[in-house]
């Protein structure tokens, strides 16, 4: 594991980053606290046209019916020349509310893809469901196969080769968890896990306020308005 | 010296003497006439001293002599080389199961073993069987028996057969005919061809049999020329009877389903695989239905398939509650750079220095 500010190695379990003392309230500071009402499929940049994006929306569902823990989306943005794409996939991941989603499938299984069009970077970040699963390594061959369609400006191609790839890969992963689960027996606290997880993600979209909302909403707001105004 | 002398001259006569008292009986003329002709018994009267049973010895021996006497043989007819003799002429003219028909057995036992072998491979190979005929080198057969009326009263329903006249030692004189169903097709030229073909192969050899081999070998090779030749020729008339077919059906508009396939009698596996073209054609259709069904469930399945990951219980980082999973970053402004280089993330201070 990374910390995604001073992307030094940290503990599983590390309350905040030994290195730097990043800790996820931090970006709180610079992006909000409150809960962002999002759709799987976020073109904020507006990089897909409206067939691409019901073509995107469309393979979404696919991934979503082959893992039903799961689910991936796409959030296409231009951010600031000095925003952190790390660290902003991470707090929109861990503040995201998707209202296309059922309740069923909390964020700890979420899968995000940032695209940042302003810095043309792409990045991905995912929850603690998928920790013991997905490496740096298989996220980087994912997005390296990727790579010559986002060079292209051909982000529906990309984002439906890092879908298919990263569902290849899960689906090795499946398989060989389920083995070794026969083998090994069931992780301790299996059943509590998804529970806990469930009413964790219902109390928190419950105890998020309209306020924060706002908040977050206002500084997209503000964000859109400056990069109108550059030149 | 005078004495010695003496003694010898008396030991010389005595020896003599002896010798002339112990000399052997002498057979009279007339005594040795009798023996020979069986009348009396050498050593009879000295053997048996009863004279009643020498006297019945005698009579019965004169009687035996008597019998064993051999019958007046009738004189042969004379062996005519030219000639086929009559009490053969009946087994050439009938239906015979064999290949090789000898009745004259002018072959060894081991020859016609031999060329009966050979004669069973080819029919066993081929449609087209050969019927041998052997006769002597200048036999003539009467007029009435001909190889067409074999032909025509013994194999005219039959399948078609090669009927070979072979007269042994003499190749120039052999004869060829083809009886039974479709032999009017074979025209005489090929015949002919064939036929001098065999007779030139067979000439090469000195031996009567080792001709007779060299006869079949050859014949056997033209045979299968023809048959290859004819199953194209009923291959291509079939072909032309189900394309006409199937113009009919399909101008009547009855369909398909009417059209009947045009048999075809003939050996050769090309004609086989011709005649049988549309099953194959439907064969392996079906076969690649089967895998394109295949196929399509298997990706039907795989699509339906699900896929489940074991829920682990995990400590929050970093203080995040759903995630804190930081994958690769990736830039994509450089379309000259590899998207290798990045492999190893770096902080984005680091970058920028």
């Amino acid at each position: 594991m990374r910390c995604p500010r001073c992307v030094q190695t940290i503990h599983r379990s590390a309350a905040q980053c030994p290195h730097c003392g990043f800790v996820l309230s931090d970006l709180d500071d610079l992006y909000g606290s409150g809960e962002v009402r999002l759709r799987r499929l976020s073109d904020m940049a507006g990089a897909l046209r409206l067939k691409e994006r019901q073509k995107l929306e469309r393979l979404l569902d696919e991934f979503q019916t082959s893992f039903p823990q799961l689910f991936f989306s796409v959030y296409y943005g231009a951010l600031e020349d000095r925003a952190n794409i790390r660290q902003f996939g991470l707090w929109l991941l861990n503040h995201a509310a998707y209202e296309d989603l059922d309740i069923s499938r909390p964020n700890d299984g979420g899968i995000l893809l940032l695209v940042d069009l302003n810095t043309k970077v792409a990045s991905i970040s995912f929850g603690y469901m998928l920790d013991s699963f997905l490496t740096e390594e298989d996220t980087f061959n994912i997005l390296a196969k990727a790579h010559p369609h986002l060079l292209q400006g051909n982000h529906l191609k990309a984002a439906s080769v890092i879908v298919k790839q990263l569902s290849r890969v899960l689906r090795k992963k499946s398989r060989r968890a389920i083995l070794q689960q026969k083998i090994f027996g069931p992780p301790i606290n299996q059943s509590s896990g998804a529970v806990n997880a469930l009413e964790r993600i219902r109390s928190n979209r419950s105890n998020r306020s309209a306020a924060e909302q706002d908040n977050f909403k206002s500084i997209q707001t503000t964000r859109a308005v400056n990069k109108e105004k550059e030149p | 010296m005078k004495v010695s002398f003496f003694r010898w001259l008396l030991l010389l006569l005595l020896v003599s003497h002896s010798a002339r008292a112990e000399s052997l009986p002498q057979w009279s003329d007339e005594d040795r006439a009798r023996l020979l002709r069986g009348e009396i018994i050498a050593g009879t009267d000295i053997l048996v001293e009863d004279k009643r049973v020498i006297a019945s010895l005698r009579l019965g021996l004169e009687s035996e002599v008597l019998r064993s006497l051999p019958p007046e043989l009738e004189p042969e007819p004379e062996y005519d080389p030219k000639v086929v003799p009559s009490e053969f002429l009946p087994l050439y003219f009938t239906s015979s199961e064999s290949y090789l028909i000898d009745p004259q057995q002018l072959l060894s036992n081991q020859e016609a073993l031999d060329r009966l072998g050979f004669l069973n491979y080819h029919a066993d190979d081929s449609e087209l069987k050969i019927r041998m005929y052997l006769f002597d080198s200048e036999q003539n057969l009467p007029a009435t028996y001909t190889i067409e009326k074999l032909c025509e009263d013994h194999y005219a329903d039959a399948p078609l057969t090669a009927i070979v006249f072979c007269f042994l030692g003499n190749p120039e004189r052999s004869q060829l005919a083809f009886a039974g169903q479709g032999a009017a097709d074979v025209i005489a030229l090929d015949r002919r061809k064939m036929l001098e073909s065999a007779m030139i192969k067979s000439m090469e050899k000195s031996d009567p049999a080792m001709q007779l081999e060299s006869f079949i070998v050859q014949l056997s090779i033209s045979l299968y020329w023809l048959e290859a030749e004819r199953a194209e020729t009923l291959a291509a008339l079939a072909a032309e009877g189900s394309r006409a077919l199937a113009g009919k059906a399909w101008t009547s508009g009855n369909g398909a389903g009417k059209a009947e396939v045009v048999p075809v009698i003939d050996a050769g596996g090309l004609s086989v695989l011709k005649s049988n073209m549309h099953w194959i054609i439907l064969g392996l259709l079906g076969l690649l239905c089967l895998m394109a069904g295949c196929v399509f469930g298997w990706v039907m399945w795989s699509r339906s398939r699900r896929y489940h990951f074991p829920v682990v219980e995990t400590p929050e980082r970093l203080g995040a509650s759903y995630a804190a999973g930081v994958g690769a970053v990736i830039a994509f402004h450089k379309k000259l750079g590899s998207p290798s280089s990045q492999r190893n993330q770096v902080p984005d201070y680091l970058k920028r220095v």
